[in-house]
Parts: C-alpha cells; structure tokens; sequence
C-alpha cells in the first residue's frame, strides 16, 4: 500500500515542478530578450528565482508578483469555498432526486438548456435579475451561488454516474443473498463505492469551480485572483500572470491528490 | 468502452440518444444553412446603422430591434454567426487533431514515453480552459484567437482521447497482435480507424461545444479578434452597458449562441449538466 501513496506522492512533486517550470516560462517573457538565447537565458534566471522563492515583480504596481497574487487570493478562497460549500448542498441532493429516471426526463431538457448558456450570460442575467426587488436581498451572495450551481451541476453528474456504476456491482446481490438487508448493503458497502467514486472527481470539481470563479469575478468586478489576471493579462504582466496561473494549476493539482488520497483511504478501509 | 462512456451510455434509452443525437445535427445543419445564406437573409450589411432608429424595441420592421447605434439586430446576428460558427468549427478542428488525435498516439509512443506527455498535458489542463486561451492569445498575437481557443480546449480532449487510447493498448486483441508480430503502426491505424468510426462524431461537437463556448467567451472579456464584423460574444459585450434598458440587445446574441451550444451538446451526446 505504502508503494501507491508514495508513487503518487512522487506523482503530485513532479507534477508541481512542472507547472512552475512552466509558470518561469511564462515569467521569462517579463524580462527583454533578443532571440531564443535570449529567452533561454531569461528562463534560467526566472527558474533561479523560483528555487530561491523570487516571484518576479509585476510591471504595473511594481510590487512583488507573489505580494499582489497573495493580496488577490482571499477574496478568491472565498468564493471557492462558498461556492463549493453550496454546490455540496444543492448537488447532492438533486444528484440524489436525478438518479429517478422519471425526474431526469421532466429536469432533463431543463438542465441541457441550462448548461448550453454560457456562463457569462448567466451572470448578465443574474445581474438583471439582483435590480428587482426579488434578487436584491441575495445581491451579495449572488457570485457564490452562481458557482455554486455549476458546481451543483458537476457533482449532480458525478454522483449519478458513481450510483449507476455502484448499483451494477455484483457483489450487491450476493450480500442479499447472504441475508444482509438491503439498507445495510446499501449504507456499509455501496455508499463508501458512491463517495469513493465521487472523491476522484475532487480535482476536476476545484477546477469546474475554478473556471467559474473567473468568469463570475470579471462580470461582477470581484477583485480577486481571476480579476487580476485580466487585469495584468492587458498589461501583459507575465509576472503576476504566471503566479496566478501557477496558483489555480497548484488548487488542482492538490485537490486531485486529496481526492486520491480519500478514496484510497475508503478503498483501504473497505478491506 | 471506458467506464464512464458505459456509464453515460446507460442512463439513456438509445432511442431517446438518437433522436436527440439526430436533432443536434439537424440543428447544426440549419446553422451551416444560415451562414451559407447569411449575405441573403440579413437585409443590412455589416454594421449598418440606422442613427435615426437607434435603440428601438423588435417590431415588424426590426424584428430583433435595433441597438443603441441603430444596428439592425437581426441581421448583426445573422453575421455575428457567420463569424462564430466557422471560427469554433477551425478551433475544434485544432482540438481534435492536437487533442484527441495526438492523445490517442501518445499511448503508443516508444519507451513509455505517453505517460510523462499525459502528465505535461495534466499539468497544462489543470489550469482554466479560459485562462489558457487568454495566455496563448497574448503569445500568438490577436490574429491567432482561433488557434489559441483550440490549443485550450485541446488537454481535455487530449486526456479523454488517451484514456480511451489505453484501454484499447491493454485490451485482449492488442496483446494478441503484439504476440503475432503485427508492428504497433498496424494496430495504431486499426484502433484509430474503430475510434474514429465510434466517436468521430461525438469527440468533434463536444470539441465544437467547448471551442464555442471559449471563443464567445475570449471575445465577451475583451480578447477576442479584433475584426470588423462582430463575433457572438463581441455583441453580447457591447450590448452590456445597456442591456437593462435594451433587453433585445443582449436575448438575441445570447439566445443564438445558446442554440448553437445546445445542437452540438445534442450531437455530442452529452449528459445532462455535462461539461464539453
């Protein structure tokens, strides 16, 4: 077992390494080069840096890069957190209702529409709807819940797909056969399969999250870590832009790891 | 068929797949139509403005209205699809070949060597789609918007493509041609050929879902292509400022880019609530 956790261990290093390898790629651009040896020379100093925690410093404030990133990320943590906490609210239990064939084929048609409109309409249209007198009381935790529900809408999926994969599992019938209720089966051995299951899609549900977070950020002004991504992408401000996209490739890539992580543990636990 | 492909396959009854298989190309016909016929179905050209009938609501002469610089809706509509259409279907053509094709040769290469590839493109994939885009279109220059849309959307097709890919290397009759002496290039371009044949379809409405989506959105935060005709999410962008007055600015645009997304998640095959 211990080989697994190492291998993966060495699996999330590597990764790591690599997107900041690729994030001092993408910082080298900030210094002025002549030519490829030029820019080859910049990358090694950029790579310099990096190991001795250097960030570079943004053009536009003249700030350390990794001061402005670190400044810029509460307010996203933030959003992901909320936003990942009302998508666990809101995509469980209609994950649950989904798994009703009956349901899925009145919400389906619905959820397929919704799912063809951008994100960005959304927020237009969420930002129309907060000048009524209906959306005003929810004005600040409007961003959150639209993350949210495309979180919900990840995990709906996530969760119908585990049940169906768990629920053809032979060994369910064979535990009824041995006199175990159905509820037992269902609660001893399919539940750790569904969450098991669900904990893989951990890493794709940060960066579902993610990606949400920066579309919601620039509709509504939030100034966060996406906000000031663009903000710095229009200054081309490689610096702050690689951190930032150095940051959000690290909240995946960790995430991914964790959700490995928990769903080994119950693998592991399940014997 | 992987897990998740079966599992997916499972929740709907396949005739209710191939009517809304069917629907979703039948929808991206018509849209092939109308870009066809976009010069004969909108009555202005190209930015046309009508200063005299700015900002009037849809009638019967302006049937999507006309927005504050007196553009007639409808037929910037019309054009803005001509413009969206043919640059998602060039990015999703970039998705496929550099995504879905190269994952699916990357299983193949000598020495182990699709593992690390897989691992790179994880590590590029595990940034926002968007972002992505954003980054490539400052390295590409403005005029490259389509080639960077594309290169974003490549890691998910290229992951999904190389999961596929391994399930075929390590199935009973790759093991049984490697034991014959069939070289790996035979066995690559029978898989391929099966792949496409199975999924053809599907990896490219999904790609062009997802090459849609980015491309309106790239024009929407403000770095899309800087050309004379408006692209889908450009006009969604300009109507902003004033679409609390002028609803029939912003519904149209929005309704036409959603209608398009929706033929090709139909075509696609995807679940409800699916990501491209």
């Amino acid at each position: 077992m211990w080989r697994s956790w190492l291998w993966r261990i060495a699996q999330l290093v590597l990764s790591l390494i690599c997107a900041v390898l690729l994030s001092c790629a993408l910082s080298a651009l900030s210094r002025p080069a002549h030519g490829a040896f030029g820019y080859g020379q910049n990358l090694a100093a950029s790579v310099v840096d990096s190991i001795h925690g250097r960030s570079g410093i943004s053009s536009v404030t003249l700030h350390p890069a990794l001061v402005d990133v670190f400044a810029a990320w509460p307010v996203t943590l933030g959003l992901l957190l909320s936003g990942g906490a009302l998508a666990l609210a809101l995509g469980i239990p209609l994950g649950i209702l989904l798994t009703n064939r009956m349901l899925l084929r009145i919400a389906g048609p619905l959820i397929q529409i919704v799912s063809a409109t951008p994100l960005f309409a959304m927020c237009l249209l969420f930002a129309w709807w907060n000048t009524s007198a209906l959306g005003r009381p929810l004005a600040g935790v409007l961003p959150s819940l639209i993350i949210g529900g495309v979180g919900a809408g990840y995990l709906q999926i996530a969760l119908r797909r585990a049940v169906a994969v768990a629920s053809g599992f032979p060994h369910r019938t064979g535990l009824r056969m041995m006199g175990l209720s159905a509820l037992d089966v269902d609660l001893r051995y399919v539940l750790p399969e569904i969450v098991a299951d669900m904990c893989v899609h951990f890493g794709a549900f940060v960066l579902v999250l993610l990606s949400a977070i920066a579309i919601v950020e620039f509709s509504f002004g939030i100034p966060g870590a996406a906000s000031l991504f663009f903000a710095s992408a229009v200054h081309r401000d490689w610096s702050v832009i690689a951190l930032v996209l150095l940051s959000f490739a690290a909240a995946k890539l960790i995430a991914d790891f964790l959700g490995w992580a928990i769903e080994h543990s119950l693998v592991k636990g399940r014997g | 068929m992987t897990q998740a492909a079966a599992t997916s396959a499972s929740f709907r009854s396949p005739p209710l797949g191939s009517i809304a298989r069917a629907t979703g190309l039948v929808g991206l016909g018509v849209f092939v139509l109308l870009i066809a016929l976009s010069d004969v179905i909108a009555r202005a050209p190209v930015g046309k403005e009508y200063h005299a009938l700015a900002g009037q609501a849809p009638s019967a002469v302006f049937i999507f209205g006309t927005d504050a610089l007196g553009h007639d809706l409808f037929s910037e509509t019309i054009h803005a699809i001509a413009v969206s259409v043919p640059a998602a279907v060039a990015a999703a053509f970039v998705a496929i070949v550099l995504g879905a094709v190269a994952g699916f040769a990357a299983v193949r290469l000598p020495m182990r060597l699709g593992q690390p590839a897989r691992g790179v493109v994880g590590v590029i994939g595990a940034v926002p789609a968007l972002l992505l885009a954003i980054v490539l279109a400052l390295l590409l220059s403005r005029n490259g918007i389509v080639f960077a849309a594309g290169l974003a959307a490549a890691p998910a097709a290229f992951m999904r493509s190389f999961d596929r890919a391994e399930a075929f290397a390590d199935s009973r009759h790759a093991e049984f041609a490697r034991a014959t002496g069939i070289p790996a290039t035979t066995l690559l371009r029978r898989d391929l050929v099966y792949e496409i044949r199975a999924h053809l379809i599907s990896v490219a409405c999904r790609s062009l879902a997802l090459a849609t989506m980015l491309l309106a959105t790239l024009s929407f935060v403000g770095f899309g292509e800087m050309t004379h005709t408006r692209d889908l999410g450009r006009m969604i962008a300009d109507a902003r400022p004033m679409y609390l007055v002028e609803w029939w600015s912003l519904v149209f645009p929005v309704l036409a880019l959603m209608v398009f997304i929706l033929f090709a998640r139909m075509a696609a095959f995807l679940d409800e609530g699916e990501a491209p």
